[in-house]
């Protein structure tokens, strides 16, 4: 590396030796760049100084312009940019003087490069006075995209509505088959509003197979304390910290069974019955209830004794898993 | 009176059913396990359920309100449903009944149903009210 002076600006302060001085002074930096050079640092350091005679105040100035390029050819990558330029003014007085530090880095870093600009300004007033130190650094920097890269985003903001209603007739509600079913947006199952329209008087007729029957079993109505009973498959647990958690599939099997028992069955139902739980063991039957509802399912307990309390008086009960057609 | 609401929080069916049976039961879900060390020092271990309560309720329905309570346990048995009492507290719970049980008792002429149908629920949950 060489120095070039190019201008020099003098200025005579008075007689004598070393009144004069060199006021502005241009110096050009002369490089030479190899093929293979990696780095390049410049290092420039520039001294001034005057005498002052008289109290007057003269002003320093420096005038510095780096400009270094590092020029990437192809397969040549990550090449490093430095300009490091350090001042330190300093102005002897009494009186306070103003120093100033500018400094402009402008840093452009292409593909991906990261682009930094740090500034240490570090003031000093010494003076008897008490004078006003400020740092002002302005910093730009700009970024420039080469490729979008678009990322969607999607919102799903689901907003259901549900009502509901009671009448205050007391004597309907809580006697009839009256359930105050509303509106909802949702996909939850409703109970039907209207009673099951085959409900009826009846009696129990037992069929065999369900679908074109060739057995047919007529039996008196069960007695009381028959029991019609609901199973749902649920998952019922209760977690660590003790909230209860239920949930089931609607999916799920669904188990509804009867109980039934049946008495003053006479001889000759007996026998029908004995020969119908023979041919239906674990077969689908019919079963006509004394509501005229029709179901279809299995007797799941075949084995089931018929009774004999009394003379040609028979009693038989058993249990039926099916579902309602 | 009962009411039963569901689905929470979007009610969307009531159904009221006549107030409960005597013996109707309301108990704590904690469970405490006492044990003895060798010098006699007592230690208890416990299991809270916070506020959580179990109600037991018994019915004696006419048919036709069975059948009504039948169809509520058979479109809402897997969701939280809102309970007012006969006391006027405001619970939101599940069913825990399995299976649920209806069983014909008596007979009732002039009733709707000719039946009276007694049933047990089994609840689960909190007092908001």
């Amino acid at each position: 590396m060489s120095l070039r002076s190019t201008r020099q600006y003098a200025e005579v302060l008075g007689a004598g030796d070393g009144k004069a001085r060199v006021g502005r002074q241009y110096i050009e930096v002369l490089l030479e760049l190899g093929l293979a050079a990696v780095s390049i640092t410049d290092t420039l350091g520039l001294v001034q100084s005057t005498e002052v005679a008289g109290p007057l105040r003269e002003a320093l100035q420096q005038v510095v312009f780096f400009r270094s390029t590092a020029v990437g050819h192809l397969g040549v990558i990550n090449r490093g940019v430095t300009d490091t330029l350090t001042f330190v003014d300093y102005a002897p007085s009494n009186i306070p003087a103003t120093v100033v530090d500018t400094m402009t880095l402008g840093n452009v870093g292409v593909r991906r490069a990261i682009v930094s600009d740090t500034i240490a300004l570090v003031d000093t007033a010494n003076g008897g006075k008490a004078g006003t130190v400020e740092d002002t650094a302005s910093f730009t920097q700009v970024v420039t995209t080469r490729a979008v890269y678009r990322r969607s985003i999607a919102d799903a903001l689901t907003l259901l509505h549900a009502g509901t209603y009671q009448s205050d007739n007391l004597a309907c509600v809580t006697r009839q088959y009256s359930p105050f079913v509303g509106f909802s947006t949702d996909t939850e199952t409703t109970p039907p509003t209207t009673v099951p329209a085959t409900l009826g008087v009846g009696v129990l007729t037992l069929t065999y197979p369900f679908v074109s029957p060739t057995t047919t079993v007529v039996l008196r109505n069960p007695e009381f304390a028959n029991k019609d009973s609901l199973t749902f498959n649920r998952v019922n647990r209760e977690t660590r910290g003790g909230t209860l958690v239920i949930y089931a599939d609607p999916n799920w099997p669904k188990i509804e069974t009867l109980q039934v028992e049946i008495q003053c069955i006479s001889t000759g139902q007996k026998a029908d019955l004995a020969a119908f739980l023979v041919a239906s063991l674990g077969q689908e039957i019919g079963l006509l209830d004394y509501e005229n509802r029709q179901w279809k399912g299995i007797i799941l307990d075949p084995d089931t004794a018929i009774a004999c309390p009394e003379r040609g008086d028979y009693t038989v009960s058993f249990e039926f898993e099916g579902e309602l057609c | 009176m009962l009411v039963l609401q569901a689905p929470l929080p979007g009610l969307t069916t009531t159904t009221v059913l006549p107030s409960p049976q005597f013996n109707d039961a309301q108990a704590g879900q904690h469970k405490v396990t006492v044990l003895r060390a060798m010098d006699g020092t007592r230690y208890t271990h416990v299991r809270t359920t916070a506020l959580r309560q179990k109600l037991t309720y018994q019915f004696a329905l006419t048919r036709m309100k069975a059948l009504e309570l039948c169809a509520f346990i058979r479109a809402y048995y897997r969701s939280q449903i809102r309970l007012t009492n006969h006391l006027g507290e405001v619970w939101r719970v599940w069913l825990v009944n399995n299976p649920f049980e209806f069983e014909a008792v008596e007979r009732a002429s002039g009733q709707p149903g000719n039946e009276i149908v007694s049933v047990t629920l089994e609840c689960e949950g909190f007092l908001e009210s």
